[in-house]
């Protein structure tokens, strides 16, 4: 890890196939620490495969992810307690527990390993709600709150473990423009405050450019563009060209 | 004229749906052992497993005794005039015999576990199923939180403690129908005291731990299917559905081999 906790991502040569038809077709992806990447593409492009492999739950055919040097299976089989860092996701569909309350959701892992006394969590799910907006929802059952609600609670329950690296998947699927850039606001406040490493995963070229700090351009199974955010709008790959003028339109 | 032929697609032959449902079958029971090994091996004293143990006690248990009541004692009555009618020719004076016999060594677990496998099992699947789905099963792995342990582990735990238990109220109460039967149908010619008598002296308690261990064994399988089909649930709602069906058919069926096996070891032994 580096000095300030920070942790890299280092992805090379990764491959997947489902049922024989390939999907990831050799990634080679390098994530600075601290940095927040957002790879964007088209629909079935394997962005969600991809980010699915950084998180472990998916197992690679071939090829290397690496954090700060440490394979992702090896980290995966150290005990919670013995990690030198910590990984969260905010999944698509939100995926909060849904018999549990927000504060239960916002921390369920701190209360199952016990890695604080209970009016210690108490602090940091009430910090974590304030952090996402959304004090005084701690009684609330996910069942109770909108779509965007949903989200943010999911961003809480990420932050709740401190983690070194916040994964997000289709972060603003399904949510009109003012949750979209306020989701898209607390992704660049996290990055800004915490120096959390972030892979976001979008479809959102305009979100990208502003909470991004390099985007990764996804194209059959392959990472085919890379720029920083602010440099994308000049890249001279044809698919990159493409995809943005697409999404111009699309915003008239 | 010039017709586009159509190629329906070929149906896989005889041979190969037989050969792909013998494999699933072997990939289910293989998952099924599996999980019950990792189930066991899981179980611990700690606080917040046994909090949820007692939600699910409750959940499971507590919520059922309205049914059972009603069903064990329906069981109860119809055993007692289906047998009385039976009877009428020889003699009345063994209706207790037959229905404590039938309740507690049959008829209490079978029952019990059937009601269990279609009210509790199927619950446990499609929850766990739509867990699945959602990706909230992904979302405890990223929070290093053990699925088998936080899902599977209460709900083994607290279905192998209800069973047994219903077993007994089921016991209880059908024999208190069928007393009631007696005390009330023109067609029973014995008292509610001779049918007492005759169960008492014909019912032992090996009887009843035989029906007790059949619910403990009945429950370990309900348990365990309904976990499984809810861990190996694919796609959306319909999904979700099909495995919650499964798991209560293969439920029923594997309770009934199990009543079989256990009959037949309490036979020879």
């Amino acid at each position: 890890m580096t000095t300030s906790g920070q942790v890299s991502i280092d992805i090379r040569g990764l491959c997947k196939a489902f049922n024989g038809t390939p999907v990831l077709r050799g990634i080679d992806l390098h994530i600075e620490a601290g940095e927040t990447m957002v790879i964007v593409g088209g629909s079935g492009e394997g962005k969600s495969v991809l980010l699915r492999h950084i998180a472990g739950l998916e197992r690679q055919d071939s090829g290397t992810i690496r954090f700060n040097g440490i394979d992702v299976q090896e980290y995966l089989q150290l005990p919670p307690d013995e990690k030198p860092f910590r990984l969260s996701m905010v999944f698509q569909g939100s995926a909060l527990l849904n018999s549990l309350t927000v504060a239960g959701n916002v921390g369920l892992r701190l209360r199952e390993h016990r890695t604080h006394p209970e009016p210690e969590i108490q602090r940091i799910v009430a910090a974590c709600l304030d952090a996402v907006e959304l004090e005084g929802t701690e009684d609330r059952l996910p069942g109770e709150l909108s779509g965007g609600m949903r989200k943010r609670v999911a961003v809480a329950r990420a932050l709740a473990i401190e983690p070194q690296i916040i994964l997000y998947d289709e972060p603003t699927a399904d949510l009109d423009p003012i949750l979209t850039g306020q989701i898209g606001a607390l992704i660049k406040r996290i990055q800004e405050i915490r120096g959390t490493t972030q892979v976001v995963v979008a479809h959102n070229v305009a979100l990208a450019g502003e909470i991004g700090t390099h985007i990764a351009v996804l194209h059959e199974g392959r990472v085919i563009d890379q720029q920083p955010a602010r440099e994308l709008s000049r890249s001279i790959n044809p698919y990159t060209q493409q995809f943005i003028r697409a999404a111009d339109l699309r915003r008239g | 004229m010039v017709t586009a032929r159509s190629h329906p697609q070929r149906r896989p032959d005889v041979l190969t749906r037989v050969g792909h449902t013998v494999l699933e079958t072997l990939q289910i029971i293989g998952e099924a052992g599996f999980l019950l090994l990792g189930t066991v091996r899981r179980i611990r004293l700690r606080r917040r497993t046994i909090e949820r143990t007692i939600e699910q006690l409750v959940r499971i248990g507590t919520d059922t005794l309205p049914l059972a009541f009603l069903v064990s004692l329906f069981v109860g009555m119809v055993l007692v005039i289906q047998a009385a009618e039976q009877l009428v020719q020889y003699t009345q004076a063994i209706l207790g015999s037959i229905v404590g016999l039938a309740m507690t060594k049959e008829l209490g677990p079978v029952i019990m576990a059937f009601l269990i496998a279609g009210r509790a099992g199927s619950a446990i699947a499609a929850e766990i199923g739509s867990m699945n789905v959602n990706d909230e099963i992904n979302a405890l792995k990223t929070m290093d939180i053990d699925p088998i342990e936080f899902l599977s582990v209460p709900r083994f735990v607290a279905l192998t403690l209800a069973l047994p238990m219903l077993v007994l109220y089921a016991d209880l109460i059908g024999i208190a129908g069928g007393a009631l039967a007696v005390s009330f149908d023109p067609a029973v010619k014995i008292g509610v005291q001779q049918y007492i008598d005759n169960l008492t002296q014909w019912i032992n308690l090996t009887d009843v731990f035989v029906g007790l261990f059949k619910g403990l064994v009945f429950a370990v399988i309900v348990a365990v299917m309904a976990c499984t089909f809810g861990f190996r649930t694919k796609g959306g709602a319909e999904g979700v559905a099909a495995s919650t069906t499964a798991a209560v058919v293969w439920s029923f069926v594997l309770i009934i081999i199990f009543d079989y096996i256990i009959v037949r070891l309490a036979i020879l032994l």
